[in-house]
């Protein structure tokens, strides 16, 4: 079970606690088990797809004359797009998708990924309608959903999505759903998620982003700083800094970990450095106060959370 | 509309005699529905999940009643009903009528406010991450476990805990 600190963890037991209070609804076990089963009427079936069939023809004819018509089918590239907010795109990460509207269901162009690389997705949604949603699914999985497009802020979502290439890479389709009245924008890039600071860590820096092999800008530290850093990709990644502590990190699929140099000298300027594969995207930040414990690197793989584990590699 | 009171007895005379769709299904529902309001929010969306779920075990009986864990087996229908079915959940992204009243209300008001804030919260999460947090959190799951009854693999079960739990932790202010 997912290991949790403990102030989130008394307010998810206090809220589940409270969910699991409700009554149910007094005819919940109440069901039409004389309801027609799909399965069970092929000729029915039969019909329904023909009609079905029909239908589809029509409307593809239909749009087919409708799209000979413009100039500018949908999906569209993002300059006239409606007012969603703009997605950024960080250093350590390659554009799969690029920013593209529309509206209503639609497929998008496939990408393609490398062997155990995943991706991230960031959708936004607006409409005039209430109870609108977005689904965004991958190569027939059903993916995520975004609600709320008709808040006055529309709706938005990430996630990051693994697996969907397989061991070997892949083409990805990605199918969006929404209702025609729905404007959605969406992104989707490689590279790692955004990065997890330990709980009680306070910024001392910007987060730097980078791939493959870089330096991070030299900052001084008035007192124990950490390190946080989260990768992505097929390769393993070193960081290490001026004084020579160093961690080493597999970053298959995604890893986020957090380390506390142990040679540590307070007010002196610290450089580190970053030595990953190309395909390796990364994203490092400086921490006050918070972290493991000098000499020890907190590893987040399985759990939700960052947990105290030994360095892969260090160096005196 | 058909009752499952009338339909009691198991579909199949080979079933085996003690396990009654009432003692399987029935009695689950309650669970059932916690789970499903639990990644859903939203009491009409929970209510047909568990009654979808039961009616696909009702046409499936004769294979439910053999299984080891049916139990099981009731998770995933139910959490793949959840996660994957296109719906409109009229609430989401708003906390439900009852909790802004019990959070204006007197009596424990701390209690209650945060409950309010972790709801606001929750609903920012995919309801895949809600499903991961549910079922690894709450119920004690396995990740292994969690993808069996998620359709996915263990790894992308972990980075929706991931994220579910940074969101929450970003939103609530708890890191």
């Amino acid at each position: 079970m997912v290991d949790m600190d403990p102030g989130l963890d008394t307010k998810l037991r206090a809220f589940f606690e409270h969910i699991e209070a409700s009554t149910p609804p007094s005819g919940l076990t109440d069901i039409d088990v004389a309801a027609p089963d799909r399965g069970r009427r092929p000729m029915f079936n039969l019909f329904a797809g023909l009609a079905a069939a029909a239908v589809v023809a029509t409307g593809v004819a239909v749009f087919a004359i409708d799209l000979s018509s413009r100039d500018n089918p949908a999906p569209r590239p993002a300059e006239s797009g409606p007012p969603l907010p703009r997605f950024t795109v960080h250093a350590d990460s390659r554009v799969l998708l690029p920013v593209t509207h529309g509206k209503g269901s639609v497929t998008l162009p496939a990408f393609t990924l490398a062997p155990g690389e995943s991706f991230y997705v960031q959708v936004a949604c607006k409409s005039g309608t209430t109870a609108d949603t977005v689904q965004v699914g991958q190569n027939q999985r059903f993916g995520s959903e975004v609600a709320a497009c008709s808040s006055p802020t529309g709706g938005h979502g990430e996630w990051f999505e693994t697996d969907q290439g397989g061991p070997s890479g892949g083409s990805v389709t990605t199918y969006v759903t929404a209702g025609p009245a729905v404007s959605w924008e969406i992104l989707i890039t490689d590279g790692p998620p955004p990065i997890l600071a330990p709980p009680g860590g306070r910024a001392l820096t910007p987060i730097a982003y980078g791939r493959g092999s870089d330096s991070v800008p030299v900052f001084t530290a008035a007192k124990t700083y950490s390190i946080a850093l989260d990768c992505s990709g097929a390769g393993s990644l070193t960081i290490s800094s001026s004084l020579s502590q160093a961690a080493t990190i597999s970053c298959a699929q995604y890893a986020q970990f957090s380390f506390t140099p142990s040679d540590q000298v307070p007010g002196q300027p610290v450089s580190l450095s970053v030595v990953a594969p190309s395909g390796v995207g990364w994203e490092v930040e400086v921490l006050e106060d918070g972290g493991p414990a000098p000499g020890t690197c907190a590893t987040l793989h399985e759990e939700g959370v960052l947990k105290p584990t030994p360095c892969v590699a260090s160096s005196s | 509309m058909g009752v499952i009171a009338a339909a009691s007895a198991v579909p199949s005379g080979e079933s085996l005699p003690e396990r009654t769709f009432e003692a399987v299904a029935v009695a689950d529902a309650r669970r059932l529905y916690s789970l499903a309001l639990s990644i859903l929010r939203d009491e009409g969306e929970a209510e047909d999940a568990v009654q979808e779920t039961l009616l696909k075990t009702w046409r499936s009986w004769e294979s439910v009643v053999r299984m080891d864990r049916p139990a099981a087996w009731l998770t995933r229908v139910c959490v793949n009903h959840c996660i994957s079915r296109r719906r409109h959940l009229r609430s989401r992204g708003w906390p439900p009528l009852g909790l802004i009243g019990e959070a204006a209300s007197p009596g424990d008001p701390g209690s209650a406010a945060d409950r309010l804030d972790v709801d606001r919260a929750y609903r920012r999460l995919s309801l895949r991450q809600r499903a991961a947090i549910t079922l690894n959190y709450r119920h004690g799951y396995s990740v292994e476990e969690c993808a069996v009854f998620m359709g996915c693999r263990p790894g992308t079960v972990r980075a929706h805990l991931a994220r579910g739990l940074a969101t929450l932790r970003k939103e609530l202010g708890d890191g």
